[in-house]
């Protein structure tokens, strides 16, 4: 009996001939188990980073948030904690740079108090940090003084009062880099923000308030004794732990990005292991069948090849783990502008076990499945060749090794997703894709036999029967083909989506600068210079804030204490920032009741809800609304409910009152507008802001600027993490195009042989595979149509628009490659004598 | 003299799409201990399916085939690979060695399958060596003539030192001179091994060099004589 050193002996001779016969067997799992590794240790930096980063990113172990001001009777609650205590104002607003003449949107971070307590405003110089508390100067973010050559020492006006640049902020504290790109941060003393008289009425401000506890203290357990009363008034807490979480969250989109490019690179590489396996088995049929009847048993020949395919397995996953820990040390170079933090390139051991681990498990199954075939090679084949070699399609032992595939593909999915369901659903998808591609390879088969064109010509018809007759590769091509393709395109699509949602931002025609803060007795005023400028004013409203005091004949206070409410905690407690007019806008559609536009003095004030908010109050016509008009109460009803379309720049407002009722409520305007060019844009802002400091002009077109950045940002990300799935379709179609040589060189030599001139061979050939390629691609196609379609609507929440074109880019170079790489199979039938080739592909 | 292979009442069926093919029917023949037997016949006879069914590589549709008094027909296929690794060789018309290994390798195959890796080495050298390719043990496949194949092939034939060996047109692929070298190899190391040896072939002078003949034809078997090499006329039937 043959002994296991035997069978290592043999495995080991037997491959040193061949092993160039597994180059695309191991760039397949190489690329696969790169792309994975890659992927994991970059996303386990990520969150041990969120981990030890998570304090210094808050800066308090506490800290109390509401965009209007805190409750007296809740910061009472708030102060009783121990430690130490800051506070912040933030707002955004215009700024005036005097040494340069322009001005620049940018967010005022207003400090009182020793915050933050972890981690450090790191600036230059570095004693700029603490002098910016104590006197009247400020921190301006590096980049605007880069942007715009400013020093220390410069001045800066925000709103009516000039502040002295004590020091350049090098580090924006808790955001991204990106974030700095709309309004970069100006760091002041709480003590200087009233004199810059930008904090009016309706202005929008963040106020928060930190607080330090002692090491003792459990920050989670108090704030869920008190998460009920703050929640009742909408104020947010946020501990160290909730940082963690929302971080965590916040890049579980780009996590579950990643993740599918890691997938569908494991895919692609599983798809390039089974077809190169497959091309392997198929040339050792006549070693195995000597094999076979020198004497050797099944179990015996499959462990010779099992054996050769698994080392070689083992060290292409290893290979693979280790460029996937190369390149991950690149990933945060290319994600940096998205991170509100450093991430370090550590080695993640548990990435590179995992890899393993999940390399050694799936190119093991995904190998197994051809492998088997060799059990059913027949001595007899010594004696009569067959080029299938009685290779049964299934068998106990193929049915076992394809439920494990299925299984190990499922638990995949489910860690990736987080969800046993999603993860069954995407098994289930894939499984039917295959399904569905089995089923369209038959259904060509068929077809192309039953409705044969005998009337076309001879090299035409020789292409097309190819695709029927005994041996063909219809459905082994279509299956890696057309899967190939299919999850290709998806990427793209979804990628597609992606970007493309972000870019449905950009204005067209819409409005382009909004202004707001404009006090009443501006309003004429700036409506003259914006005039001056030929702008034209689209809008120009009045804007006041209230708060809801009741509703239906119960407080406020009564409501919230009700366990059978059913109006939504967010529309309750929304501070209300409500207009007034005598008409509809062309944008708002009429659902329900009379509009009413004017109100005379003593009649019951009728006010018009925008639809989505009455539902979300759960009030209807008639219903009474009570109103706290900063301290005075005004009682309202319902008169009508209105649409409102989103798909214009214009302010929209769910709460609307008739004139009459609020013009002489303490309030600010709003004006739209629409510029030209960045020119005028620059010129009407830096003079706004000259003559009215506290207005601020908001430049649609300079954040859609910013935007384009970041979407080019993000597309290089994505093209890159794309193109390791990209190079391993590649490799995919040309181990699937490999499997198909070893059919056709024969035929196209003996066609040769028998007078077959090269254009013939030519054209027999390109029919065959441009046939092939187009079917397999569109097949591909439509499902990777369908499935991204239930991805964007289910999964990820996208609109589902189409952009054709890089699907048919998709598809034509598919069809061109296998087109090129088939031909290049045959180039030595056209270019060597037909003897030369026969025995080089015999012997 | 012991009996080493008897086939009762053997038939072999393919079915081609509906219909039956019989490409053997009812073939009875008995071959005792160290003979020299050849099997001839046209194409199509079913020389090549007898061989295949004789040396347990096929199943047959009906009847039984004995190697000794092992019943073969019965085997599964690991049971009949370990058959053929026991007592049975093989020579094929091209030659069937494995192009990734070796002259040497090719020969040790056989032995290294039944266990016999120490004497493996040896042994094949000895028996390259006496098929006179001692030079070219390193070489592959590929690397040899047409010949020089047929030679590694017959020395990896006689390596387990079989009792049974069978030969499909050994001398089919070769010219003249290099044919009737190798029939002589091949003759001269059955004589020394005492090997029983059942040849297949269409070449009447190679079968005439044998001691009985079988002539198949359309599946049936025409004729069973024996030569003058042997002397005698008796049939075993």
């Amino acid at each position: 009996m043959a002994r296991p050193a035997f069978i290592i002996k043999t495995a080991l001779r037997d491959s040193r001939k061949d092993i160039g016969k597994l180059v695309m067997f191991m760039a397949s799992i190489v690329l696969g188990i790169a792309a994975l590794v890659a992927i994991n240790s970059f996303n386990y930096n990520l969150v041990s980073d969120i981990d030890k980063q998570a304090a210094t990113l808050l800066g308090a172990d506490i800290v109390i948030s509401e965009n209007k001001p805190i409750p007296e009777e809740l910061l009472t609650i708030a102060d009783s904690l121990p430690g130490e205590k800051a506070s912040q104002m933030q707002l955004f607003s215009m700024s005036y740079l005097p040494s340069v003449d322009e001005t620049q949107f940018v967010n005022i971070r207003a400090l009182e108090g020793g915050f933050p307590f972890y981690g450090i405003l790191k600036t230059d110089p570095p004693e700029a940090s603490d002098l910016f508390r104590n006197s009247k100067s400020v921190l301006v973010d590096d980049g605007m003084m880069i942007q715009y050559e400013l020093g220390v020492g410069d001045s800066i006006k925000l709103g009516q009062a000039t502040f002295e640049i004590a020091g350049r902020l090098q580090s924006a504290f808790g955001s991204s880099a990106i974030g700095g790109t709309f309004a970069p941060a100006v760091y002041m003393s709480k003590d200087h923000l009233t004199s810059t008289e930008l904090v009016q009425p309706g202005s929008l401000v963040d106020y928060q308030y930190f607080y330090k506890t002692p090491d003792s203290f459990d920050a989670d357990e108090w704030k869920s004794r008190k998460r009920k009363k703050f929640r009742d008034e909408s104020v947010r807490i946020e501990t160290i732990e909730d940082r963690k979480e929302n971080l965590e969250e916040a890049f579980s989109n780009l996590n579950s990005f990643l993740n599918i490019v890691a997938l569908v690179s494991l895919l692609l590489g599983c798809i390039g292991v089974a077809s190169s396996v497959l091309i392997y088995i198929k040339t050792k049929i006549p070693s195995i069948a000597v094999f076979r009847c020198l004497g050797m048993k099944a179990n015996q020949s499959f462990a010779i090849y099992f054996f050769q395919i698994f080392i070689l397995g083992a060290i292409g996953v290893l290979v693979g783990a280790g460029l996937g820990a190369l390149i991950q040390v690149y990933l945060p170079i290319l994600f940096k502008d998205f991170l509100p933090y450093e991430v370090h390139m550590a080695f993640s051991g548990k990435a590179f076990a995992e890899g393993i681990a999940v390399g050694l498990i799936i190119t093991t199954l995904f190998a197994l499945g051809p492998l088997l075939g060799v059990r059913d090679v027949s001595p007899l084949q010594t004696l009569r060749v067959s080029s299938e070699g009685n290779i049964r399609k299934w068998s106990p032992w193929k049915i076992l090794v394809y439920a494990a595939i299925v299984i190990s593909i499922f638990f995949f999915l489910m860690r990736l997703t987080g969800s046993w369901r999603d993860g069954a659903v995407m098994t289930g998808g894939l499984f039917i894709a295959f399904l569905v591609l089995v089923a369209v390879a038959k259904l060509i088969t068929w077809s192309i036999r039953k409705f044969f064109p005998t009337g076309w010509s001879y090299v035409f018809r020789q292409g097309l029967s190819n695709l029927y007759r005994p041996n063909n590769q219809t459905q082994t091509l279509l299956l890696s083909i057309g899967l190939g393709t299919s999850v290709l395109t998806m990427l793209f699509i979804i990628q597609g989506l992606l970007l493309k949602n972000v870019a449905s931002m950009e204005a067209g025609n819409q409005p382009n600068t909004i202004l707001y803060g404009i006090e009443r007795d501006q309003k004429d005023a700036l409506a003259d210079l914006t005039r001056k400028f030929d702008l034209p004013i689209i809008q120009q409203v009045p804007i006041v804030t209230m708060a809801l005091a009741g509703w239906q004949g119960k407080s406020k206070k009564e409501w919230m204490a009700d366990t059978s409410r059913t109006a939504s905690r967010w529309a309750i407690n929304r501070e209300a920032r409500v207009s007034f007019r005598d008409t509809l806008s062309p944008d708002e559609t009429l659902l329900e009741g009379t509009f009413t536009g004017h109100v005379k003095p003593g009649d019951s004030v009728f006010i018009s809800l925008a639809d989505n908010w009455a539902r979300a109050m759960d009030v209807g016509i008639g219903d009474e609304l009570v109103w706290n008009v900063q301290g005075a109460m005004l009682t309202t009803y319902v008169g009508s409910i209105r649409e409102i379309s989103f798909n214009s720049m214009n302010t929209r407002f769910f709460v609307l009152f008739p004139n009459g009722v609020l013009e002489n409520a303490p309030q600010f305007q709003v004006l739209v507008t629409k510029s030209p060019n960045i020119e005028t844009t620059a010129r009407y802002r830096r003079d706004v802001v000259k003559a009215f400091p506290n207005v601020s002009v908001i430049d649609l077109g300079s954040i859609l600027s910013a935007l384009n950045d970041i979407l080019t940002k993000v597309s290089y990300v994505i093209k890159f993490m794309a193109g390791f799935s990209i190079l391993t379709g590649l490799i995919v179609l040309i181990a699937s195009l490999l499997l198909s040589k070893f059919q056709r060189v024969k035929e196209s030599v003996l066609l040769r042989t028998i007078g077959a001139n090269r254009r013939q061979i030519f054209m027999i050939n390109a029919t065959e595979y441009m046939i092939l390629g187009a079917l397999s691609a569109a097949t591909g196609i439509v499902l990777s149509l369908v499935g991204s379609y239930f991805m964007a609507t289910q999964q990820l929440e996208l609109d589902f628009k189409i952009q054709w074109l890089p699907i048919v880019g998709v598809f034509l170079f598919v069809v061109g490659m296998t087109v090129i790489i088939g031909l290049l199979n045959s180039r030595e039938v056209l270019n060597k004598s037909p003897l030369e080739v026969l025995r080089k592909e015999v012997g | 003299m012991q009996d080493i292979l008897r086939v009762r009442d053997v038939s072999k069926t393919f079915i081609s799409g509906s219909r039956e093919l019989t490409v053997l029917s009812e073939v009875n023949f008995t071959i005792k201990e160290g003979g020299i037997v050849a099997i001839v016949g046209p194409s199509g006879s079913g020389k090549t399916t007898l061989l295949g069914l004789c040396a347990g590589l096929d199943r047959p549709t009906t009847g039984e085939i004995f190697i000794f008094d092992q019943k073969i027909s019965h085997l599964d296929e690991d049971e009949k690979a370990a058959v053929r690794n026991q007592y049975v060789g093989f020579i094929f018309q091209n030659f069937q060695l494995i192009p990734t290994l070796t002259a040497l390798e090719n020969v040790m195959v056989p032995l290294e399958l039944q266990g016999n890796s120490k004497i493996a080495r040896s042994r094949s050298r000895e028996l390259l060596d006496r098929v006179g390719l001692g030079d070219r043990m390193t070489h592959y496949p590929s690397q040899l003539s047409g010949g020089e194949q047929q030679r590694v092939s017959i020395a990896r034939a006689f390596s387990n030192t079989p009792r049974l060996l069978f030969a499909d047109e050994p001398t089919g692929n070769l010219d003249g001179d290099t044919g009737d070298n190798i029939e002589n190899l091949l003759f001269e190391l059955n004589q020394e091994q005492g090997t029983t040896l059942v040849i297949v072939t269409h070449d009447l002078e190679l079968a005439q060099q044998t001691n009985r003949i079988i002539r198949l034809k359309s599946g049936k078997i025409i004729s069973d004589q024996l030569t003058l090499v042997h002397g005698s006329s008796s049939i075993h039937h």
